[in-house]
């Protein structure tokens, strides 16, 4: 008997597999998106022009956009100096320890900056700050040297923890660079200045400016430093001006339709800024940069290499272990504003931790909130990338454009997005339950597993599969068997990749939580804002712990994936 | 039985015709190559028969039985087909070792467990695997990562074994070794191949019977290695198949003459006498085929360049302003005391004659 398959179904499983990955993303992303739009356009069926002059007129919205870009240009400029220059020193020169530098520069990633912004707030407040304090006793001054609070401190502040987005896209460009095109122009009589400038800097230029443009993105719409250390001394951006509107109403509709309007100049901004870094990328996209590793030449320090790395070891502890051990000290003192002495401090605040109510539900919320949406966006992720790579389906462009949309939409918006979509309008009312964190975590990440599961899948040539289909192997087998063990490091990947921010998400989440749905990061934020600092550092520190532990136990067993599928 | 048939197939890919009314048979237990330029569709024809395109219209069938006919909206799934697929980068499957690569068809197939570890061995020590079956396809070379992709092709007794540019990847001495044992593994077991390439030599080497399929798509010559080789039919073919001189001709007052200075050159032979009527046709000749003296009789040429290229020796020469190449074994060369000096003159006879009809494009593309 005549086995066979009917072909030209008008209705195949791929084309199945294609529309339920666009219902996904046009019910998780896109429609949130969409429904902000609306909002800010149209009032009561309406065009709204009006309404959106009348917002932007206002000064308080229009000191949040001017507040929003100043931040986003000062952090960015300052984190492409300080990213650069580090890449440049670990990657091209000899100073000492790169390997163990190298690794220390990604530390600052780890943390997440509004417990820094914090730890910072404790240090350098005006009034307060146990650093201030301390210079005021010693030189006897009558004013605070230094204010925090303020828009530069905002800027410096962001900097400290955002510039390893420039470091990491520069280090890699520098270290795969083709050593030859540095040598052949020394060769042609050109001097390492020339060389750097010349050869060096517009060859990695795209690195730095997609690094650039992740920094600018990110610190638009941060709201964690810019909340903490200039709410109180009415410093707002954007994302602080939606949530205080939000926040002072109760929620109520024009709050959110305000916010919509500032929202939707987010997401302009950000789209055009993609636009500008595609044109940027395209134009310089050279196939220098080869993807294997090589060995660079390295320029001789000679009497700097010691100062520098000195220096770099002096910024680690200025950056980094400053606010940590601040962090750790002030969750440990019995009293906010005593000084820190043995008989001040305890060990009560971090074992309440584990007893009261609120932070024991914030550390399960956020747990199981990231791991739910880890998985789900892993899951989906997956599919929609197979689709994207590996299908010969018509209208896959338009996934591909739904699935990067993401990228350009700050975690603010989303969440505001997900309050119009999920508040009863489409049926569901997800409002102050913890469904609403977990939908708007998944359309915050899912650019990042299509990214990460796109990637592996491109590493398996179309060969394997039909490899497989020809020994006999249908396609759901030629799936489990071949595709899904070939891209499970890239499926892990995009699981990390998306737990571990979540775990200490606060842009999204803070606009989203309900009384029993906050997650670590809200606990945090609303303890520090409710006064309580001890108990918000005690917090802060355990969440440091367990973001440590999670960083580096993952790196392990990513380590352990790696190594097992190398091919 | 497990001829392949192909009647009136087409395939277009986005509305470019690639395949237009191919029709051919490939009889059962021959190896058959099909050689042709890239980018001819040859590896359409190979991935129409394993199952991984759907033909737009016409019928293919293996051993007898209909795999695909779009008129009556039947394709049969690749899985179904019951053949051995070895790719040109090997497809071997890097997370798994020799043997579960080996084993793979046997477990897809459902073959008795007990029956397999023998299956896998067999499979394995015909290919020279032995002692490997542990390893993972990383710790392997190329020329052995090949071989497990012929062991995995092969362990399920399939008939058919399609070969796409199997030895493409490998290095010359290996391509060379690898050639020999894909055909003696063909003799052992009978199947048929189908083997897929743009190389002449090993489609030479293996083959029963090879079509030469055109850059537009098309079988321009299906015969034995020596006919394709000696008695080629059209100038691409006698182009393709290796170092060709191909110089115009015209008739002028019933002498055979060179275009280009109109020097008198060899008359048509009697077959080709219809040529004669055409503005210009072209004699092929290989560089072999060239004999060369210091004063014997001959053409006058003159010598542009002789190189010594280790065993043979290779010459550039014109007659008046038509340039060809030559070559002659060196020993014979120096025997015969023809190493030249540039610009020295010299005889020349040429002993074999292809006469075609001109084909500017193909004149132009295979030079």
């Amino acid at each position: 008997m005549i086995q066979t398959m009917k072909i030209k179904k008008k209705f195949g499983i791929a084309e199945a597999v294609l529309i339920f990955s666009i219902l996904i993303l046009i019910v998780v992303v896109a429609l949130p998106v969409l429904m902000i739009f609306f909002t800010a356009f149209f009032k009561e069926g309406k065009i709204n022009i009006a309404g959106i002059v009348e917002v932007l007129r206002q000064k308080d919205t229009y000191l949040a956009l001017k507040n929003s870009l100043v931040i986003a240009t000062g952090v960015t400029l300052l984190s492409t100096l300080l990213g650069v220059f580090f890449a440049w020193l670990v990657a091209r020169t000899d100073i000492p320890g790169k390997k163990a530098l190298k690794e220390m520069f990604h530390v600052p990633f780890m943390l997440p900056s509004f417990i820094c912004a914090m730890a910072w707030k404790v240090l350098l407040s005006p009034r307060s700050g146990y650093i201030n304090k301390w210079f005021m006793q010693i030189f006897g001054l009558d004013n605070a040297p230094f204010n925090i609070m303020t828009l530069g401190g905002i800027i410096v502040v962001e900097t400290m923890y955002l510039f390893p987005f420039v470091f990491l896209q520069v280090a890699g460009a520098l270290e795969r660079m083709d050593p030859t095109l540095e040598e052949s122009a020394r060769i042609s009589g050109a001097s390492l200045g020339t060389i750097t400038r010349k050869i060096t800097l517009p060859l990695v230029l795209p690195s730095i400016v997609a690094g650039a443009l992740l920094v600018f993105l990110y610190s638009l719409a941060h709201f964690g430093v810019p909340s903490i250390l200039g709410t109180e001394k009415g410093i707002y951006n954007i994302p602080t001006k939606i949530y205080e509107r939000i926040y002072a109403s109760g929620g109520s509709y024009e709050a959110i339709r305000t916010g919509t309007i500032l929202s939707t100049i987010l997401v302009l901004t950000a789209t055009l800024i993609l636009k500008a870094q595609n044109l940027v990328l395209k134009k310089g996209r050279y196939q220098i940069i080869a993807g294997k590793s090589m060995r660079p030449t390295v320029m001789k320090l000679g009497k700097l290499r010691w100062p520098l790395f000195i220096f770099c070891i002096l910024y680690l502890l200025l950056t980094v272990v400053l606010p940590t051990v601040t962090i750790f000290l002030i969750g440990g003192l019995k009293t906010y504003g005593l000084p820190f002495i043995p008989k001040n401090m305890t060990l009560n605040n971090y074992l309440e931790i584990f007893h009261l109510k609120m932070t024991k539900n914030a550390m399960w919320n956020s747990i199981y909130l990231s791991t739910a949406a880890a998985f789900v966006t892993m899951l989906a992720g997956t599919m929609i990338s197979y689709v994207i790579v590996k299908m010969k389906v018509k209208g896959k462009g338009f996934l591909e454009f739904l699935g990067v949309l993401p990228y350009s939409i700050p975690g603010t918006v989303i969440a505001l997005g997900c309050i119009l979509t999920w508040s009863g309008k489409f049926g569901l009312n997800l409002y102050n339950t913890a469904g609403i964190i977990f939908v708007a975590y998944i359309a915050r990440y899912m650019a990042f597993s299509i990214k990460s599961n796109s990637a592996a899948l491109e590493q398996v040539s179309d060969s394997l599969e039909e490899a497989s289909r020809s020994c006999g192997a249908t396609h759901w087998q030629t799936l489990s068997n071949i595709v899904i063990p070939l891209i499970r490091p890239g499926m892990v990947n995009a699981f990390f990749m998306i737990f571990l921010p979540a775990l200490r998400e606060l842009t999204t989440s803070v606009l989203l939580y309900g009384p029993t749905t906050r997650t670590i990061g809200v606990a945090i934020y609303a303890l520090n804002e409710d006064g309580e600092t001890v108990r918000a550092a005690a917090f802060a520190g355990i969440a440091l712990l367990i973001i440590f532990f999670g960083e580096t136990v993952i790196k392990e067993i990513l380590a352990h994936f790696d190594k097992s599928t190398r091919s | 039985m497990a001829d392949i048939i192909f009647k009136n197939v087409s395939k277009a890919f986005e509305g470019k015709h690639v395949l237009k009314d191919f029709s051919f048979t490939i009889k059962s237990g021959e190896c058959f190559t099909i050689l042709g330029p890239s980018g001819c569709g040859k590896t359409v024809i190979l991935r129409l028969i394993a199952g991984f395109e759907v033909p737009d219209s016409g019928q293919i069938y293996i051993g007898n039985e209909l795999v695909a006919d779009p008129a009556q909206g039947l394709c049969k799934a690749p899985e179904e087909r019951r053949l051995g697929v070895v790719f040109q980068d090997y497809a071997v499957w890097p997370h798994k070792t020799v043997k579960q690569n080996i084993l793979y068809p046997l477990e897809m197939h459902n073959v008795e467990k007990d029956k397999r570890e023998d299956m896998v061995k067999r499979a394995i020590d015909m290919v020279n695997l032995g002692g490997y079956e542990d390893r993972l396809p990383y710790q392997l070379s190329g020329g052995q990562q090949q071989r497990v992709a012929l062991a995995r092709a092969l362990v399920d007794n399939t008939d058919i074994l399609l070969l796409d540019e199997p030895l493409t990847n490998l290095d010359a001495n290996l391509r060379e070794e690898m050639r020999f044992e894909i055909k003696e593994i063909q003799k052992k077991t009978g199947s048929t191949v189908l083997y897929v390439t743009h190389d002449q030599e090993v489609a030479l080497a293996i083959s029963d019977e090879i079509a030469l399929m055109t850059p537009n798509g098309q079988f321009c010559q299906v015969a034995s290695p020596e006919a394709i080789y000696e008695k080629p039919t059209s100038l691409f073919g006698f182009k393709f198949l290796g170092v060709a001189n191909c110089l115009r001709c015209v008739e002028k007052q019933g002498k055979t003459v060179l275009q280009n200075g109109a020097i008198p050159f060899i008359p048509l032979d009697k077959e080709h006498q219809a040529l004669a009527q055409q503005p210009v046709f072209i004699a092929g000749f290989r560089p072999m085929d060239v004999r060369i003296s210091r004063t014997k009789e001959g053409f006058d040429a003159k010598v542009l360049r002789c190189t010594l290229l280790g065993n043979i020796v290779d010459y550039r020469l014109t007659i008046g302003d038509v340039p060809f190449r030559a070559s002659v074994q060196t020993e014979e060369a120096i025997r015969n005391n023809v190493i030249f000096k540039s610009g020295e003159t010299c005889k020349v006879v040429f002993e074999e004659i292809h006469w075609f009809e001109d084909d500017p494009i193909v004149m132009e593309a295979f030079k």
